[in-house]
């Protein structure tokens, strides 16, 4: 397919192409293993403005002002194909091998598979495609037609994207705070424990979680497990309700959101006081043998314990634990000198932003549920998400133009090469 | 109107589809037109349900697992039939139609209409554009992998494969746009629900993977140099990945926690 033409003689198609490529990815794995896979760092604010910029610069200077073979050669599909095949590769090892485990001994360690986003042949390998993707984006600009336009919007949205994500990182803050009902903090920790000071405080106020109803729900007493067959459905313990089970049939008689048990074993107070869980009280019946069986479950807490409701010596009837429906804090937002500033409530998926922070609602104490006296946030500083936006928009304008064009059928005349067998 | 209302409505929209795509193909070229009048009534039929449904709800009918598939079956038939208006793909307007109708099914076989347990992240209204895109993406590329393999037996036989090649890429321009906005959405999601836009979650890298591997498809089929056995070999491939991303996930070492592998239960 390369007609006899030599290596290394201009015009370069895929051979030349593919080790360029691999060499990027080859020389990363070298400079992994002789750093001792410490993965690359990258520059925070400016430093990382200027490199960006430098690099655009370089590209467009060199596009407009240098002729040569191998400019044209780094704008064209082989070069664009090498360096998104070698990329991928990549990526399909990130997403074969465990990331982020503690490893640090074996060969698989030392060059860095284990922090591939991280690492030098990924880095280099994305910086590679960030110049290739930059040339091609640069030479069809021009004219400015609705077609150009798209592939535009399209290639430089996610020139941007890649570049203001990988670069702007080294500016990224994920903290987590953990403030107690009632106090305040303004003390943060990223996940290696190091701690930070903010530039405001959060008092928590109080705290709201609402559950799901538990499920109903076979225990197999000698495994000490619970038996979850993926067809079955589990029923959700409500009053009323009738839940089957091979030759079991059971029925929820009466069902209690808040109980506590009594010294006759019975679950009948119905408040909200601390430890408090889900009751059930549960009459079954087996049709083969006609057994009968009735009584409490319970779900328990810290400081109740549970109560299941055995079949026979293999099986017993338990309720699930509840999961979490909604959760949110009520907090008031201070200036580190004291002044007030906001009174807000935030819950998951509903974050607030302020001062370039976002607050985001993660956890509680899971121990205490319902009383936890904990909420978790966490606090995310990220001053290039406006520019990755920006892209991700440009990004998605230019697939609407993809749908809806789709692989314009205009070259009827370029004939299908002579297929082979 | 509730949910004792849903037969009336699926059946009535099952049966204008059914009786519409009858009349597409064996009506006289002349009335074939009222064949997209009769599939368009089906639509009605079960928006007039999702809207009457939402009005005496109260709320947004987001909530159960049978709401959300009503909103499935609803947009999948939407976009299947814009794209049908646009490419006139006969066979696009069959097979969005069935899986929109396969939905329908499952909803009158399986009515979960109690509240889902919808852990508190996935509560969000990316919830549903983002699994839409996915469904419709999906579901062109899956088309497009059999175009591939159809290529290949083409080619197999000796037989002209330039207008299987064409309808290929056609669905791939097509299914990798559904795959961006996919993986677009699910980003912006992440960024409200989990503080940023990629952390590569298992699940994200394999959806990320997918989109690279239509991407080098795409450009390998720029200048329509390559030859046409190894186009349709690398639509096979894709579609290996494709599946993992989709399923395979949940089996794989590496994805043991992701925040896509919702069976925390055990």
């Amino acid at each position: 397919m390369q007609n006899g033409k030599k290596l290394w003689q201009f015009p370069w198609s895929y051979r030349e192409s593919f080790i360029i490529s691999g060499s990027f990815a080859f020389i990363g794995f070298i400079i992994e293993f002789f750093t001792n896979h410490k993965g690359v760092i990258t520059p925070p604010w400016p430093i990382n403005l200027i490199i960006i910029l430098v690099f655009l610069a370089y590209i467009i200077v060199v596009h407009n002002f240098i002729n040569s073979p191998l400019v044209k050669w780094i704008s064209s599909v082989p070069a664009a194909i090498s360096s998104v095949s070698v990329f991928t590769v990549l990526v399909l090892l990130l997403g074969f091998i465990p990331q982020d485990v503690p490893t640090t001994h074996g060969f698989a360690a030392n060059i860095g598979l284990h922090h591939m986003s991280k690492s030098w042949p990924y880095f280099l390998s994305a910086f590679y495609m960030l110049t290739i993707l930059g040339f091609t984006t640069v030479r069809k600009f021009w004219p400015l037609n609705i077609k150009n336009i798209a592939f535009t919007l399209n290639h430089a949205g996610l020139w941007l994207v890649i570049a203001a994500a990988s670069l702007g990182s080294g500016d990224l803050y994920r903290l987590t705070m953990s403030v107690n009902r009632g106090g305040i903090n303004n003390e943060a920790f990223d996940k290696n424990n190091r701690a930070y000071q903010i530039q405001f405080s959060i008092k928590l106020n109080s705290f709201d979680i609402q559950f799901y109803n538990p499920n109903l729900a076979i225990y197999d007493n000698k495994k000490e497990k619970l038996i979850l067959d993926k067809a079955e459905k589990l029923e959700t313990a409500n009053q009323g309700v009738s839940y089957n089970w091979h030759d079991w049939k059971f029925k929820v008689e009466k069902y209690i959101d808040w109980a506590s048990p009594d010294n006759n074993h019975n679950f009948i107070r119905n408040d909200t006081s601390m430890g408090t869980a889900p009751a059930a009280y549960i009459t079954g019946t087996n049709i083969k043998t006609q057994q009968k069986i009735a009584g409490w479950i319970y779900g328990g807490s810290f400081i109740f314990p549970g109560k299941l409701l055995e079949l026979n010596e293999n099986y017993s009837l338990v309720l699930t634990e509840q999961t979490a429906k909604k959760f949110s804090s009520n907090i008031n937002i201070y200036h580190n000198n004291g002044t007030h500033i906001k009174n807000i409530v935030i819950e998951v998926n509903k974050p607030y932003s302020f001062r370039g922070w976002k607050i985001y609602q993660t956890g509680y104490d899971e121990t205490y549920g319902r009383w936890s006296n904990s909420s978790v946030f966490e606090l995310v500083y990220d001053p290039w998400l406006p520019v990755v936006y920006v892209g991700i928009i440009m990004l998605l304008i230019g697939s609407l133009y993809l749908l809806w064009t789709g692989k314009a059928k205009k070259s009827k005349s370029v004939k299908e090469p002579v297929k082979e067998q | 109107m509730s949910w004792q209302n849903y037969p009336l409505f699926a059946f009535l929209t099952l049966g204008l589809w059914a009786a519409g795509l009858l009349m597409k193909f064996f009506l006289p070229k002349a009335l074939k037109f009222l064949g997209e009048v009769f599939i368009i009534l089906g639509m009605v039929s079960i928006i007039y349900f999702t809207i009457v449904l939402w009005i005496s709800l109260e709320r947004p009918p987001f909530r159960t697992l049978a709401e959300t598939r009503l909103w499935y079956a609803l947009f999948t038939s939407t976009i299947g039939l814009i794209i049908y208006y646009r490419w006139r793909y006969d066979w696009m307007l069959v097979y969005s139609l069935a899986i929109s109708g396969l939905f329908l099914v499952i909803n009158y076989l399986k009515p979960d209409t109690f509240d889902k347990t919808l852990m508190p992240a996935l509560q969000s209204p990316w919830f549903i554009p983002h699994v839409v895109v996915y469904i419709v993406g999906y579901a062109i590329l899956i088309a497009s992998s059999l175009t591939g393999l159809k290529g290949l037996y083409q080619i197999y036989r000796k037989k002209d494969s330039t207008s299987t090649i064409w309808l290929a890429d056609n669905l791939v321009y097509m299914g990798f746009a559904f795959l961006t906005f996919g993986l677009l959405f699910g980003a912006l999601w992440a960024k409200e629900a989990w503080g940023h836009y990629w952390t590569w979650d298992p699940k994200e890298t394999w959806a990320f993977l997918t989109w690279l591997i239509y991407l080098l498809y795409i450009h390998l089929r720029i200048h329509h140099k390559t030859n046409l056995k190894f186009s349709f070999w690398v639509l096979s491939l894709a579609f290996i990945i494709l599946l993992i991303c989709w399923f395979g996930i949940n089996y794989l070492p590496s994805a043991k926690n992701s925040v896509h592998v919702y069976n925390s239960m055990s």
